[in-house]
């Protein structure tokens, strides 16, 4: 009897083992979040599901050390191109664009290309209104941990080596690779950082299609979430950490570009019918009073374009890239005459008054003109 | 040290069981056991070394007030060194659990304004101050001696049942590492140790902390709850105490095994229980055997004596057992928790195993069905005040469990529901996450606190086959392979 429990035991433990090697070394070799530097196969593992953005990136920013680079939210991620401004400047940029990326979090990761990248020469940011809530949390994804050292933390290792779900992962990719699906695996994230749009088109068109309009829908979103908007209050936190990182930008010589992001009008009207507007005012206030930066925000000819197509924008909350090459030639004054006049002001002390009632002047005339949209809006705000 | 993280299962409990029957192998048995008290306390200091010495002080002293105890050296003065024994634990515990407590209510009866201490509450003090008081009671009674200081560290401070217990009586665990055959590895009850954690480790890791994720929502985060989302949340609650808990001592008792020690039973399927008091023998049942051993009999004989005696009522004795009892729960709700929800929540058993044994000596029966749905249903609203922060925190999910708010069905729930009873249902968009889940779970942990054996039934049938052991693989691994939690990726927030 004494032998069938030793036998038992030695079973269960050797069995247990293999297995944890195994599911390591499957999920190592398959790689399906593209994070590891294991080989691809075609057929087998070259299509990912890149959705670990916040680990991913970490490791491109050592990898690749660009001379520029682009920081902000999902705006920044979807928007800004490197490969135009490669194009335009000549020089290398990657997109650090983070979803969900309060001030916080972009300044430690500006902190990182600091410690690890010596050749980077320019940043350029684009700043949210929502980065600076005082209720807004930390973003699922982010770990301030991973940013201490070039080193992969444990927690980064067991969530994606000995977790189920990177198991499930590695044989959906496996599966999707073999008969050429691409559910999970689109190639959302490009090599320079930025987003695919194809891919962000196709979905926002399948939506629109079965009815559901994002335009709307996400300024709902954003009006019912107590992290956004249903609840603001300017952080004077987020306000030094913007101050520190123009500070750092100083010290190291490093150019620092800083904007407004360009929501969609309908975003400026959900901040206005949210209560919101002379918080708005004072962040830009604020913004200014510690480096002069260009506003792209308010009503104009790009952000006033239609809500029913994706032409210019994917949603309320984000714009394509043809808007942030626009964006690119104004802040950096290259081929400046291709932009509309009316997109981008350059923000100082001196100006802003005078800009801030210009954009209340706007808004205004928008909303009179546009009753029907007015009306939808009005049926998105919480009780 | 959680037993549910990596450096437990892969690091320390391997080490120290190596280790442990190495030196017991090499004759070294003193170094065995101090390696084992050594482990013990780096265990217990893991979590905050700040803590280390708090325990070893409360062992030192009460060390030493049980050894004047036992050895009966002033004997005139037993009955005050043990009530100053007790009253240093009580003090302990209860500076650190419910000093706050008592200012907060002293501040608002007064007007007051003392400020708060906030101290962190020092891990496992509610156990082992428990487990000493009551060794302190059996030193007195001469039930117990224990000379050797290492053996009475080892007592307190063995950790798998250190952190939330089992409260174990000496006379039961110390005869246990005394015996020479239990030092000597023992390849059944490693077997069964396995088993058992394995079971322990799914249940808190798969059960009680999917279910964790329909609670917080619910009590912590929203601010009203429709009919079925709060029902959600309770029940959820109610599985994942019990999971969570009862998952906890499972791994003990397999930990414990490893080093050959037999550990009390402390659950026995108590959501299967027919009413409040099968309820209480089977749920925490060491916390109930002390409560019945060092509160319910000492206040029951002082009362008969210095109360009932004297005032010629003694033939009450149904309602002296009833005070007795009533005092029992309400020490047992604020033992959990500093807070007037717990001392309610103590509250209601203590009115309900009263009720309950009115009900019984008069006779009356109940159908098995309707006694179950009852009791279980008075444990899932009762531990709503246990969950709350607050009364209207509790308020706020009983209140959407009648229906106060109305009753909204979650729009996959449509087909079930006839058009007739669509004036007083209405379908609707629901705050919570992942209801439909949600529903999916409570029918399964439905099923396997009623339909299943629990795991000490499970222990007791254990038989090497291949069967268990692959059922043993099968729920470790899915366990330690869901031990690090993704969370749930909000993309493109903004």
């Amino acid at each position: 009897m004494k032998k069938k429990y030793r036998t038992w035991n030695l079973a269960v433990i050797i069995l247990c083992m293999l297995t944890i090697v195994f599911i390591v070394a499957v999920n190592y070799l398959v790689n399906p979040y593209n994070i590891f530097e294991s080989p691809t196969y075609e057929g087998f593992n070259e299509q990912k599901i890149e959705t670990k953005e916040y680990i991913l990136k970490e490791k491109d920013l050592v990898n690749q050390k660009p001379d520029t680079i682009f920081l902000g939210s999902s705006r920044t991620f979807l928007g800004l191109d490197p490969s135009y401004y490669k194009k335009m400047v000549g020089e290398k940029a990657y997109n650090v664009g983070l979803a969900g990326a309060s001030m916080d979090v972009e300044l430690k990761y500006f902190e990182y290309v600091l410690k690890s990248n010596p050749k980077l020469k320019r940043v350029i940011i684009g700043l949210d209104f929502e980065a600076f809530n005082i209720f807004g949390t930390t973003p699922l994804g982010f770990s301030e941990e991973r940013l201490s050292s070039k080193r992969w933390i444990k927690e980064d290792l067991f969530l994606n080596l000995f977790t189920i779900q990177a198991f499930i992962d590695s044989m959906r990719v496996i599966h999707e690779n073999r008969n050429n699906i691409s559910n999970l695996t689109q190639d959302t994230l490009l090599e320079d950082g930025s987003f695919n749009e194809s891919v962000q088109l196709n979905i926002h068109q399948e939506m629109l299609n079965s009815g559901h309009n994002r335009f709307y829908e996400h300024l709902q979103e954003y009006l019912v979430s107590e992290q956004l908007l249903a609840k603001y209050e300017l952080s004077n936190k987020n306000i030094s950490y913007f101050k520190q990182l123009v500070d750092l930008c100083e010290e190291n010589q490093i150019e620092l570009i800083a904007f407004i992001q360009p929501a969609h009008a309908l975003q400026w009207t959900g901040i206005e019918k949210a209560g919101l507007w002379e918080q708005l005012e004072q962040w830009k206030k604020e913004i200014v009073h510690i480096t002069p930066v260009w506003d792209f925000s308010g009503y104009n000819s790009i952000t006033t374009t239609s809500a029913e197509n994706f032409d210019v924008y994917f949603d309320q909350a984000h714009y394509r890239k043809k808007v942030g090459n626009l964006i690119l030639h104004k802040t950096l004054q290259i081929d400046a005459e291709k932009v509309p006049s009316d997109f981008g002001v350059y923000l100082t002390e001196e100006n802003i008054q005078s800009h801030l009632y210009k954009i209340r002047a706007d808004r205004d005339a928008w909303m009179a003109d546009n009753p029907l949209i007015m009306q939808r809006i009005d049926e998105l705000l919480p009780e | 040290m959680l037993f549910n993280s990596f450096e437990f299962i892969f690091i320390f409990l391997p080490v120290v069981f190596i280790i442990y029957f190495v030196l017991n192998r090499k004759k070294y048995l003193l170094a065995a056991k101090v390696w084992l008290v050594v482990s013990s306390l780096f265990f217990y200091a893991w979590w905050n070394i700040n803590f280390l010495p708090i325990i070893c002080l409360s062992i030192l002293v009460n060390y030493s007030i049980g050894n004047i105890l036992s050895t009966k050296k002033y004997t005139t003065n037993q009955k005050w060194i043990l009530t100053v024994g007790i009253f240093l634990n009580v003090l302990l515990l209860g500076f650190f659990k419910y000093v706050d407590f008592f200012i907060v209510n002293l501040n608002a009866l007064f007007d007051g304004e003392i400020p708060l201490f906030h101290l962190a509450l020092p891990l496992a003090i509610s156990f082992f101050t428990f487990q000493q008081i009551g060794y302190l009671v059996d030193a007195y009674h001469g039930e117990v001696k224990e000379r050797d200081f290492l053996n009475y560290t080892l007592f307190v401070s063995f950790f798998p049942q250190l952190i939330a217990g089992p409260i174990v009586l000496h006379k039961k665990i110390m005869p246990q590492f005394a015996d020479r055959r239990n030092k000597f590895f023992n390849s059944k009850n490693i077997s069964v140790g396995i088993f058992v954690f394995s079971i322990g480790l799914f249940k808190k890791v798969i059960l009680a902390d999917t279910f964790a994720i329909w609670a917080t929502q619910g009590f912590d985060q929203l601010h009203s709850l429709s009919f079925i989302e709060a029902w959600i949340v309770s029940l959820s609650y109610t599985f994942q105490l019990y999971f969570d808990f009862s998952g906890y001592m499972d791994m003990a008792t397999g930990a414990a095994l490893l080093f050959n020690i037999k550990l009390p039973v402390n659950f026995n399927s108590p959501y299967k229980a027919l009413n409040i008091q099968d309820t209480w023998s089977r749920w925490h049942m060491t916390l109930g055997q002390f409560l019945y051993r060092y509160i319910y009999f000492p206040v029951n004989r002082f009362l008969l004596r210095k109360v009932f005696t004297p005032l010629h009522i003694k033939k009450y004795t149904m309602l002296r057992s009833n005070i007795a009892l009533m005092i029992l729960f309400l020490i047992s709700g604020i033992w959990h928790g500093a807070g007037w929800t717990f001392v309610f929540w103590g509250f209601l058993h203590g009115a309900a195993t009263i009720i309950h044994r009115h009900w019984k000596s008069a006779g009356f029966k109940m159908n098995k069905y309707i006694a179950w749905f009852i009791t279980f249903n008075f444990i899932n609203a009762s531990l709503v005040f246990f969950r709350a922060n607050n009364f209207p925190e509790a308020m706020k999910v009983l209140k959407g469990m009648s229906g106060w708010n109305g009753i909204t069905f979650p729009e996959r729930f449509s087909f079930i529901i006839p058009d007739i009873y669509s004036d007083v249902i209405s379908i609707g968009e629901t705050q919570l996450i992942d209801d439909v889940r949600g529903i999916q779970y409570i029918i399964v942990g439905l099923l396997i606190i009623l339909l299943f054996e629990n795991s000490e039934q499970l222990r007791e049938k254990f038989k090497p086959t291949w069967y268990t052991a692959l059922f043993t693989i099968i729920i470790f691994m899915y366990a330690l392979l869901s031990l690090t939690k993704e969370s749930i990726f909000l993309y493109f927030n903004f």
